[in-house]
């Protein structure tokens, strides 16, 4: 049942790929020159993927990209290599999760980026393990942040940081060797307040990850780089933008916008939601965001059908929630028109696909678990700001 | 006295005075340096200020009754003393490393203009403040980059430098304008082939406190001095180019006048922005600035009518990216041309016209010029390796009804073929190393032959790049396996076409395969006695009339583990045969169809059939059929699968799921069918099936159109007879053969093209429509018929006559 994913270099030849016989289909990234330019699945007989079929689906669908990123590369010669010019935390939240986090701190340990500070927010712990992991590593700083919520946590990494741009790192993805050069990449442009990038899967095991890498995956924001900007690009529409789990912020856009919304994401009644705010809150005040695909961690999605209605459901109230506050605190009533046309353009007529056959009735229940969180969102999320106002002061 | 700043003031005492000072504390006690004030008729204390500040030494003040800011700076720059002249706004604080900079930019060169970087200070987080900043910040961006081409438009003379050598040889700034005084000044400088550089970090902090107001009056003077410069360059002719009038904004500007409309103006985009109307801000921002810019224009018109100069013969450079582009880089900077031509080999790729307001091109732009145009770049690179490739001269026009038909391989265009033909518009197949490519157009032109080499080039940029990929993906391919395959060709009282078909078969270049020709319930014995005539075809006689039991008659007469079979009214290519095989070299390959070309389109009927109806090919690019991944209604449209006319299956797939249905198809009453059937079948017990168009034969299309009527009224007739067996199959569930047979066939195929025909012919699509209904009927039929037969037993088995090979 499970897809294999691989990845495929178009620089010269193709060789017959092998894969695990047991894998119902490949799921090949395409490279070209070094740079992801596309995925292409394909079936395999008896665990050999034949290398001319390959061939000739890469070469139907992504010929013209992977010439673009061959011809890029040979440009990209002609002129001096940008260094990235901008200093770079890593900040990596985590809560009661030390063997993924141990497993996390090794891979960005052995990335190369023991050079550049590495630093561990604690989200209200209840037991030291966190720590104890921490201090097995010298390099590594640990700090403990009591207020629970994802975006507290990312606040108080802002305020501990020493360089001038946070790379925010989920404790379960795994980055790619090069992932921080080229997030910072984009930076050199003083306007660029947030870069985020790209998140492949880990694995497509089970048929709920086939299921959300199809439907919502983060690949559907495509391989191309590309800049939101107002009047571009509308402030409030931050689907395309990006996603917190692959994400660097400049420092300095804590003392112009202020930090995240601690009544928002992981952690707090809302679920999620935080990031999203902030990339609004960022456009709408008229900076950059600069989407990079080629900055790419993996991540593991939810691996059975309750934890992916979770998710959906988290989704749903994110929404409403980080919409509400923009209503509420910015007075922006354009959240009536984006609730509008994901209504009655995405959700409904999803919904309505999904009533027609039975096989659709997981798809079925997931989207009615993300309507049931939108509804609530709005009340979650004036709960969660009277509860934070109560507490802070 | 090395530098002089030039300061230009009007009534601004209180920036001017901070200003000065900040310069002061930079340039400390160095004699080398002086300030230059010019006081542009001010009313103010500004000269008393002046007069103040003078007393420390360092600082001149030069006073105008009237005038504009350029000739306050000509009057500054007229009484400077300094080589070196920088120009300063009074609205500027200046960086630490300002002078410095300014200084280290110029070095020794003697004809050059140094850009500062005037970073913007606007504290408002207001939208049209947010806007201004975003504006500013991308300039220097831009400037910053070194592939930036250096345009009159970057002169900005809130800071800059430039030589009093320079500016004395050049004229100085042009009083006549108000406005976009330095642009012109810009222009002037790049004639003259001054260099532009930009200093990042001579700084200076820009207060921009400009409101929203202010920036349609400020839109008004730039389209003035727009339609000015214009005037007075007439290379530039392409600013005066007028905009069309907004009457609402005409009929607003007449009541109220032009100072209230703007404030009106200004006063509604806050409301917007204080109610959170983005789109309704950005369209009422840009149509007011429009309709300023464009009444600027208006009024600075001066009413002559000045024609766009003639494009001049500046020769264009020619660059071959082939070379490299590291080498063109180098070439470029050796050259520095004002227009270049870049080409692959022959391919031009795109050029680059000559540009008056910007600097000559030089080896730093090219990445840029090329990341611009990478789309023209890329199939450039793809069509530089075609061969030169003309057709004969086209001697008279012939008649436009019809087609040429013709082929030729990029590989080895042999020129005989190419010139068959050329009086008639022609259609190519064109194919690389036997691999199609695609079709490309020509049109003839009287008196001259037809490049064909540039008409694949633009017709077909993007399967070049697509195959050049493949290519590259494929590598050098082993020597292909080559299975003996037995080729049948079923036949029924059709002679002529039987005798060009055999032409073909018997010229095919593969190694190892046999030819069986079946005839099917023959009226007489011409066709035995032509096939018994000819060396290396067996001869099969099958007394059932029908397709399909030709079709198994020639199965079991054939030898070999694949059989092909092919049409007699069609010509095979001569190297089908290896494209059927490279197909089957994939194990799980059951059934391998072809792609089926038109032979000739010399009739309105057989144009109409290939590019109206779609013809019977399925496109250039292989497709993979896997029964095990298909929804219901992917296996149900087996018609996508191929024809035919033009198929092969491995031995094992008969095995598998049987032979072909002998209730369908050509010969009995359903008139078709089976073929498709045979492929759904395939897909539903989870084989494979694939389309390789490498494989292709030459079909010839029915003439005219009642033929054609009765053929497409025979494909309803079969497709429906088709449906119904697989009703009576079971292989896929009746509710989702309904579901295909109501909305994919019947609203999506046909009656689209009954209510929305675009080019289709109603008539020939009700013929489809009517023979789906007569298919129904004849349907019962055709089973109680093919049950008759097949219990009739023994008799219907072929009857072989052994022929030596």
């Amino acid at each position: 049942m499970a897809t294999e994913i691989s990845k495929v270099c178009t620089d010269g030849a193709l060789a017959a790929a092998g894969c695990d016989p047991n894998a119902e289909s490949v799921l090949f990234f395409v490279e070209s020159a070094g740079v992801l330019v596309g995925q292409v699945s394909t079936p395999h007989d008896a665990g050999c993927v034949d290398g001319p079929e390959l061939a000739a689906r890469i070469g139907d669908t992504l010929a013209r990209d992977i010439e673009v990123a061959r011809h890029r590369a040979l440009i990209s010669r002609l002129e001096p290599a940008q260094a990235p010019t901008v200093t770079a935390t890593v900040a990596v939240c985590t809560r009661e999760r030390p063997e993924l986090l141990a497993a996390c701190i090794e891979g960005l340990v052995s990335a190369g980026l023991a050079c550049c500070e590495i630093l561990i927010v604690d989200n209200c712990p209840t037991t030291d393990r966190t720590a104890q992991v921490v201090a097995r590593f010298p390099s590594v700083r640990y700090v403990r942040e009591d207020r629970p919520g994802l975006n507290s946590a990312r606040n108080c990494a802002f305020q501990h940081a020493r360089g001038e741009v946070v790379a925010f790192v989920d404790d379960d993805a795994v980055i790619d060797p090069d992932w921080l050069d080229r997030l910072l990449t984009p930076f050199h442009d003083p306007e660029v307040l947030a870069v985020t990038g790209l998140t492949l899967p880990l694995e497509l095991r089970t048929p709920s990850q086939q299921h959300f890498e199809r439907l919502s995956g983060f690949t559907r924001r495509g391989f191309k780089r590309r800049t939101f900007c107002w009047p571009a690009h509308h402030p409030l529409s931050t689907g395309m933008v990006g996603a917190g789990v692959n994400m660097a912020v400049r420092r300095d856009a804590l003392a112009i916008l202020g930090g995240f919304d601690p009544a928002l994401d992981a952690g707090t009644p809302t679920r999620s939601g935080g990031d999203h705010e902030y990339f609004a809150r960022i456009l709408r005040a008229g900076y950059k965001i600069v989407y990079e695909p080629r900055a790419v961690n993996r991540h593991c999605h939810r691996q059975t059908w309750p934890d992916l209605e979770d998710v959906f459901l988290a989704y749903g109230v994110g929404t409403y929630a980080y919409w509400t506050r923009l209503l509420l605190v910015d007075r922006e009533v354009g959240v009536f028109r984006l609730a509008w046309h994901w209504f009655f353009k995405d959700q409904g007529p999803r919904l309505l696909r999904s009533c027609l056959t039975r096989r659709r009735a997981v798809e079925r229940r997931l989207l009615l678990a993300e309507l049931a969180g939108c509804l609530v969102g709005p009340w979650r999320y004036l709960r969660a700001r009277r509860h934070y106002a109560r507490t802070a002061a | 006295m090395r530098v002089s700043i030039i300061i230009p003031s009007r009534n601004r005492c209180a920036q001017l005075v901070r200003s000065i000072e900040r310069l002061r504390a930079i340039i400390g006690d160095d004699p080398g340096v002086e300030i230059v004030v010019a006081l542009n008729g001010c009313t103010d204390r500004s000269a008393a200020e002046m007069a103040r500040l003078a007393q420390a030494g360092g600082l001149s003040v030069v006073e105008l009754a009237a005038g504009n800011a350029a000739s306050a700076r000509n009057a500054g720059a007229q009484d400077a003393r300094g080589e070196l002249l920088i120009f300063l706004d009074d609205d500027m604080d200046v960086g630490p490393q300002f002078l410095a900079a300014h200084e280290a930019a110029h070095g020794r060169q003697a004809e050059r203009v140094v850009l500062g970087y005037a970073e913007p200070s606007i504290p408002g987080l207001g939208w049209y403040d947010q806007g201004k900043r975003a504006w500013w910040n991308d300039h220097y961006t831009e400037l910053a980059q070194p592939a930036h081409r250096f345009d009159y438009r970057d002169l900005l003379s809130g800071n800059v430098s430039i030589g009093r050598d320079l500016f004395r040889a050049v004229g100085g700034f042009d009083e006549a304008f108000a406005c976009r005084e330095d642009y012109e000044l810009g222009y002037r400088l790049l004639q003259r082939k001054a260099s532009f550089v930009f200093a990042p970090l001579a700084q200076s902090l820009h207060r921009d406190e400009r409101r929203h107001a202010e920036a349609f009056d400020r839109a008004r003077r730039e389209g003035m001095a727009d339609v000015q410069l214009a005037a007075k360059h007439p290379a530039l002719s392409a600013l005066a180019r007028r905009r069309p009038k907004s009457p609402k904004f005409e009929v607003a500007l007449r009541l109220l006048g032009e100072r209230r409309l703007w404030a009106l103006l200004a006063g509604g985009l806050g409301l917007f922005e204080q109610l959170r109307l983005r789109s309704a801000w950005l369209r009422l921002d840009a149509a007011a600035r429009a309709y300023a810019y464009a009444r600027g224009q208006r009024l600075g018109y001066d009413g002559v009518e000045r024609p766009a100069p003639s494009a001049c013969e500046t020769p264009h450079a020619v660059y071959d990216l082939s070379e490299g582009y590291e080498a063109v880089q180098a070439r470029l900077d050796v050259d520095r041309p004002d227009a270049a031509d870049f080409r692959f080999g022959w391919r031009a790729a795109f050029s680059i016209a000559p540009n008056p307001g910007a600097e000559p091109l030089a080896g730093r732009h090219l990445p840029r010029l090329l990341e611009q145009r990478l789309d023209a770049v890329i199939r450039a690179e793809a069509a530089s390796p075609l061969p030169p490739m003309l057709t004969a001269r086209a001697k008279a026009r012939g008649e436009t009804a019809s087609v040429f038909v013709g082929e030729f391989d990029l590989a080895d265009p042999r020129p005989d073929t190419l010139r068959v033909c050329a009086n008639r518009p022609s259609r190519w197949l064109v194919r690389r190393g036997g691999r199609p490519l695609g079709w490309a157009w020509s049109q003839p032109v009287l008196g001259q032959p037809v490049d064909l080499r540039s008409v694949v080039a633009d017709q077909l940029s993007y399967p070049l790049v697509r195959e050049a990929v493949a290519r590259r993906l494929e590598g050098t391919a082993a020597d292909l396996p080559c299975p003996p395959i037995s080729v049948v060709i079923c036949t029924r009282d059709r002679l002529d076409t039987l005798k060009r078909c055999l032409a073909a078969v018997t010229a095919l270049d593969y190694p190892q395969f046999e030819v069986v020709v079946v005839d099917n319930a023959p009226s007489n014995e011409d066709t035995a006695r032509h096939v018994h005539g000819l060396k290396g075809v067996r001869y099969v006689r099958e007394p059932t009339p029908g397709l399909d039991w030709a079709r198994n008659c020639g199965a079991a007469a054939a030898r070999y583990d694949i059989v092909a079979y092919t049409d007699d009214d069609t010509r095979v290519d001569r190297l089908w045969l290896r494209g059927l095989a490279r197909a089957f070299q994939q194990a799980e390959v059951d059934v391998v169809t072809g792609l089926v070309a038109p032979m000739a389109l010399d009739t309105p009927a057989q144009l109409y059939f290939e590019d109206v109806y779609g013809g019977m090919g399925k496109g250039m690019s292989p497709r993979w059929f896997r029964g095990r991944e298909l929804s219901p209604a992917g296996k149900l449209w087996a018609s996508a699968c191929g024809v035919g006319a033009n198929m092969a299956v491995r031995r094992r797939a008969f095995a598998k799921v049987g032979m072909f249905d002998t209730a369908l198809d050509v010969g009995t009453a359903t008139c078709g069918g089976g073929d498709i059937e045979f492929f759904h079948r395939v897909l539903a017990t989870g084989g494979t099936l694939v389309y390789e168009p490498t494989a292709l034969v030459w079909h010839e299309h029915r003439q005219d159109f009642p033929r054609l009527r009765a053929q497409l009224r025979d494909n309803g007739s079969g497709f429906a007879c088709y449906l119904l067996t697989c009703v009576a199959r079971g292989s896929v569930s009746r509710a989702s053969i309904l579901r295909f047979a109501l909305w994919n066939w019947g609203v999506r195929w046909l009656l689209r093209n009954l209510v929305k025909p675009g080019r289709h012919d109603r008539g020939l699509v009700l013929a489809e429509i009517y023979g789906a209904f007569l298919g129904l009927r004849r349907y019962g039929l055709a089973q109680r018929e093919a049950a008759r037969l097949t219990q009739a037993g023994p008799q219907s088995v072929a009857v072989e006559m052994a022929h030596a090979g």
